[in-house]
C-alpha cells in the first residue's frame, strides 16, 4: 500500500533517517531533481559523445529527450543516474552528488532501461516481490491494477514474456516504489498503440498525483506531441535546445533566403540562431524568436513555422 | 533450375567447406599450445621428444579444430534450406564426411608416428569426433557421453561380459585391421551422415534447440540457469534437479530480506552471479556426491571383493571433476557479470546497494569468499571421497589428481579482484588461453608428485601462502579501481 502520498516532504518522513532529512532540506532549498554542470563524457575513438553539457530540470517537469541514433540519449541518461562517471562535470540529484546518492535518494529513483529482458530467469510476480524487498514503500494497489489492466500473468517467467510485456513489467517495477525523479529510456519502443496510450496515461497521472518528474528518451514523436509538456533535443553532445511543445510552435521558426537577408532579419527581430545549413543559394537557419516577434515572410525570405518531425530534421541533422 | 542457385559439383561442396573454413580459422589459436609444447620439448634430452610432442599436441588440435567444423556445418543444415535448397542438404553431408575422414585419418597418423598402431588411433579419433558431433546435434548427449562414464565406466569394464567383447575387438585387430578400421570408419561415417537432417518438424525442433544452445555459446561460458534456456521437457527437468537450491536460496533471501548491506548485496548478487551463485554449485554437487554414495553402497553390496578397486580407479577423475564443478564458477565469471551488467545497473539504483569505493571492498570480498568457499568444500569433499572410499593407497600416486588442481587454481581466485568497469564482452581465445595455463600448471603441479614426491597437500598449504601474499597486494589495489558495478562500462574508454 502506498504508505505517502505528499511528494517530497511525506516521503522523507517515511523513509525516516538523517539523509531523508538532508534530502528534505534540498528540497525545501530547490535543489532541483536534476542539475549537470560541465558534463563531459567521451569513448574510445569518440570523444564528446557528451561535451560540456549543462542542464537541469525543474520538479514536475515532463521531458522528452529526442536525438538521433548514437547521439548519446542513453549516456546521458546513465550519467545523469550515476551509473556512468563522466570525464569532466558532476550531476546532482536533488542536491547530491549522483555518483554517491544515499539511500533515501535512491528510494526517489525510478529507472526503466532500454532493455527490458532483464532477470529473465525469474516469474514476473517474483521480479516485483524480488524489488519489493528492496524499497521502503511500495504501491501494491498500483502494481496490481497495472499487472491486471496491461495482462501480465504473474506466474510466467520474464524470458517467457512478449517484449511488449517485459516492457510493461519494466515500467510497473519502476513506477511501483512511487518515485520522485522517473527516467525511462525508450520506454515505448516495443509497445503497440494501444499499450503506449496506457503508458502516456499512467504519466500524466503520476505527474499529475504526485508531481513526478519525468525524463525519456523516444523516438516516437507522436507520443511526444501527446504528453510530454518540455521537449529537449541533443545534438553534438549537448541539449541544442530545450522548451515546453508551444512555445517551440510559437517561437521557432526556419527562414530560407540569402545570408545577408538572414542576419539582417534575426538582427532585426532579435532572434536566436539555433542551427545554419548551406544548401547552396538557399541557406536554411533555425532560429528561436520571442513570442510574436517573427519577421513576416516576404518574397526573398521564407518564415515557415515546424512541426516536432521537422524540428528534429534541422536540428538533429 | 535459377540461375540464383548453386550449381551442382564440386562448387557447392566448395561453397560449403568455404564457410566451414571461415569459422574454423577462428580457432587459429589452437596453433599456439602446438607450438609451444613443441618449443618446451626442445629441452628434453629424450630423443625424438620434438617430433613427438608436436604429433600429440597437433592431433589434440585437430580434435578441438573439427569440433569448430562440426559445428559449423551443423549450422549450415537449417530446416529452410535442407528443405528448399535442391542437393543442399547432400552436400553438406558429403563434406562432413570428407572433413571427417581426412581428420580422423591425420590424427591417427600423428599418434600412430609417436605411439604405433596407427590404425586404432583413427578409430578412436573417429569415434570421439562423431560424439562431439552427436553432442553439438543433442544437447542433452554431453551428459550421456561425458558424464555418464565417469560413473558407470569403471564398474562396466569389470564385467565378463565388457572384458570378452574387447578380446574379441582387439582380436580381430590383429587379425585384419584395415578391415576392422573400414567396418569401423563405415559405421561411424553412417552415424554421421545421418546427423544431417531433411526438415520437416522434427528437424525444426531440433534447430530451435540447437538455435537456443549456439546462443549460450556465444555468452562465453556464462551461467544461465538451465529453465531459462529450456522451459518445457527433460532438460529443463534436468536443470531444475541439478539446480534445485538455487530457487530456494531465493526465497530465502527475500524471506528474511533487511535494509543492511549484507541482505542487500546477497539479494544482488545472486541476480548477477545467476547460475553460478553458490546455491546453483552446491545443488549439483550434492546431487552428484549422493550418487556417488549410492553407487559405491551397491558396489559393496553386489560386488564386494572388487569394489574397492573399482570406487579407487574412478576416484582421479570423480576428484577432477569435482574440483572442475568448483572451479568452474570462476571460468564462466567474466561472462556472466557482464552478462548482468544491465541487471547491476538497476541494482546499483535500489537503497542500500554499497556504491563508491564501499562497493568495492563488499561486493569483491563476497565474490571472493564465494569463490573460497566453493574452492574449500572441493578440497574437503575431495578429502571426504577419499575417506569413505573403501582400500588403500599405493606409494607417491595420490588418487585426488584434484587436489593438484585445486593447488593450482586457488591463487587464480584473487582475479575477481580486478577493475571490472573494464571487464569487455570476454574473448573465447583469453578463456582458451587460461584454460591451456591451467591445465599445463596442473600438469606440472601432477608431475611434482609424481616424479620429485612433493605430496598435493603440500602443495595446497603452499599455494593457501602464495594466495594470502597476493590478496594483500590485490586489497590494495582494489581500493583504486573504479566501481565495479556495472561491469564494463568503461570497456570502450
Amino acid at each position: 500500500m502506498t504508505q505517502a502520498m505528499e511528494p517530497a516532504m511525506t516521503h522523507a518522513l517515511a523513509v525516516g533517517d538523517r539523509a531523508s532529512a538532508q534530502a528534505l532540506a534540498d528540497d525545501a532549498l530547490g535543489a532541483p531533481p536534476v542539475r549537470a554542470s560541465g558534463l563531459r563524457v567521451d569513448f574510445k575513438g569518440q570523444p564528446g559523445v557528451i561535451a560540456g553539457l549543462d542542464w537541469a530540470l525543474a520538479p514536475g517537469q515532463v521531458v522528452g529527450l529526442l536525438g538521433r541514433n548514437g547521439a548519446g540519449k542513453t549516456t546521458l541518461l546513465e550519467t545523469l543516474l550515476g551509473l556512468r562517471e563522466p570525464q569532466a562535470g558532476e550531476v546532482r540529484l536533488f542536491g547530491q552528488p549522483a555518483l554517491l546518492p544515499d539511500d533515501a535518494l535512491r528510494a526517489r529513483l525510478g529507472y526503466v532501461p532500454q532493455q527490458a529482458a532483464l532477470f529473465e530467469d525469474f516469474q514476473a510476480g517474483d521480479l516485483l516481490r524480488y524489488f519489493r524487498s528492496f524499497y521502503p514503500r511500495w504501491n501494491d494497489a498500483k502494481v496490481d491494477g497495472l499487472m491486471s489492466r496491461w495482462d501480465i500473468p504473474r506466474d510466467r517467467r520474464v524470458g517467457q514474456l512478449s517484449q511488449g510485456q517485459q516492457q510493461r513489467l519494466s515500467i510497473i517495477r519502476a513506477l511501483a516504489h512511487e518515485p520522485d525523479l522517473l527516467v525511462l529510456d525508450e520506454p515505448v519502443a516495443s509497445l503497440d498503440p494501444v499499450g503506449r496510450r496506457d503508458f502516456l496515461r499512467e504519466l500524466v497521472d503520476q505527474v499529475l498525483d504526485r508531481g513526478t518528474t519525468v525524463l525519456f528518451s523516444t523516438h516516437i514523436l507522436s507520443d511526444l506531441e501527446r504528453v510530454a509538456f518540455n521537449i529537449a533535443f541533443l545534438s553534438r553532445g549537448r541539449i541544442a535546445l530545450q522548451a515546453p511543445q508551444d512555445v517551440l510552435a510559437d517561437e521557432v521558426r526556419l527562414l530560407a533566403g540569402p545570408v545577408g537577408r538572414l542576419q539582417a532579419a534575426v538582427d532585426a527581430h532579435g532572434g536566436q540562431v539555433l542551427s545554419r545549413r548551406d544548401l547552396g543559394e538557399q541557406p536554411r537557419w533555425l532560429v528561436r524568436f520571442a513570442e510574436g516577434n517573427a519577421p513576416a515572410p516576404d518574397a526573398v525570405l521564407r518564415c515557415e513555422a515546424l512541426n516536432l518531425e521537422d524540428l528534429f530534421l534541422e536540428l538533429t541533422q | 533450375m535459377s540461375a540464383a542457385l548453386p550449381l551442382p559439383g564440386l562448387g557447392g561442396h566448395a561453397a560449403v567447406l568455404r564457410a566451414m573454413g571461415r569459422k574454423v580459422g577462428r580457432v587459429w589459436w589452437l596453433l599456439l599450445p602446438v607450438l609451444g609444447a613443441t618449443a618446451l620439448a626442445t629441452m628434453s634430452n629424450q630423443p625424438l621428444a620434438v617430433a613427438g610432442t608436436f604429433c600429440v599436441t597437433l592431433a589434440i588440435a585437430l580434435h578441438l579444430a573439427w569440433w569448430a567444423a562440426a559445428n559449423a556445418l551443423l549450422g549450415l543444415n537449417d530446416p529452410l534450406s535442407a528443405h528448399l535448397m535442391p542437393g543442399q542438404l547432400r552436400r553438406l553431408r558429403e563434406s562432413a564426411l570428407g572433413v571427417f575422414l581426412g581428420v580422423a585419418a591425420a590424427c591417427g597418423g600423428l599418434l600412430g608416428l609417436v605411439f604405433d598402431h596407427g590404425l586404432a588411433f583413427t578409430m578412436g579419433a573417429a569415434a570421439l569426433m562423431l560424439s562431439f558431433a552427436i553432442c553439438l546435434r543433442w544437447p542433452v548427449m554431453w551428459l550421456v557421453i561425458w558424464v555418464l562414464p565417469w560413473i558407470a565406466l569403471p564398474p562396466l569394464r569389470e564385467l565378463p561380459l565388457a572384458l570378452q567383447v574387447m578380446d574379441i575387438a582387439r582380436e580381430w585387430h590383429a587379425r585384419q585391421p584395415f578391415t576392422q578400421t573400414g567396418a569401423v570408419l563405415l559405421l561411424l561415417g553412417a552415424g554421421l551422415w545421418h546427423l544431417f537432417q531433411a526438415g520437416g518438424a522434427a528437424h525444426a525442433q531440433s534447430w530451435a534447440q540447437r538455435q537456443r544452445v549456439q546462443h549460450l555459446m556465444t555468452m562465453q561460458g556464462s551461467a544461465v540457469p538451465a529453465t531459462t534456456v529450456w522451459s518445457r521437457g527433460p532438460l529443463a527437468w534436468l536443470g531444475r534437479c541439478f539446480q534445485w537450491a538455487h530457487p530456494l536460496w531465493r526465497e530465502h533471501l527475500l524471506r528474511t530480506a533487511r535494509p543492511t548491506t549484507a541482505s542487500v548485496t546477497a539479494r544482488a548478487e545472486f541476480v548477477a552471479l545467476r547460475g553460478l551463485h553458490w546455491s546453483a554449485t552446491a545443488s549439483t554437487t550434492l546431487l552428484l556426491f549422493v550418487v556417488f554414495l549410492i553407487a559405491e553402497v551397491v558396489l559393496l553390496v553386489f560386488l564386494p571383493d572388487r569394489a574397492g578397486r573399482v570406487i579407487r580407479a574412478a576416484l582421479p577423475g570423480l576428484s577432477i571433476g569435482l574440483m572442475s564443478a568448483m572451479i568452474g564458477p570462476f571460468f564462466g565469471l567474466d561472462a556472466t557479470l557482464h552478462q548482468t551488467r544491465r541487471e547491476q545497473a538497476l541494482l546499483s539504483l535500489v537503497p542500500g546497494m554499497p556504491r563508491g569505493i564501499e562497493m568495492n571492498r563488499v561486493v569483491g570480498l563476497r565474490l571472493l569468499r564465494h569463490h573460497l568457499v566453493l574452492w574449500g568444500t572441493g578440497v574437503a569433499m575431495m578429502m571426504a571421497l577419499q575417506a569413505l572410499a573403501p582400500g588403500h593407497d599405493d606409494g607417491w600416486g595420490s588418487p585426488l589428481l584434484g587436489l593438484n588442481f585445486a593447488a593450482v587454481a586457488l591463487p587464480g581466485t584473487l582475479l575477481v579482484w580486478r577493475d571490472w568497469s573494464r571487464q569487455g564482452l570476454p574473448k573465447g581465445a583469453r578463456a582458451a588461453v587460461l584454460t591451456m595455463l591451467m591445465v599445463a600448471l596442473v600438469g606440472l603441479s601432477i608431475a611434482a608428485t609424481h616424479r620429485w614426491h612433493i605430496p598435493a597437500l603440500w602443495q595446497v598449504a603452499a599455494s593457501v601462502l602464495v594466495t594470502v601474499a597476493l590478496g594483500a597486494w590485490r586489497w590494495r589495489a582494489l581500493q583504486r579501481m573504479a566501481p565495479f558495478w556495472p561491469v564494463g562500462r568503461h570497456a570502450g574508454e
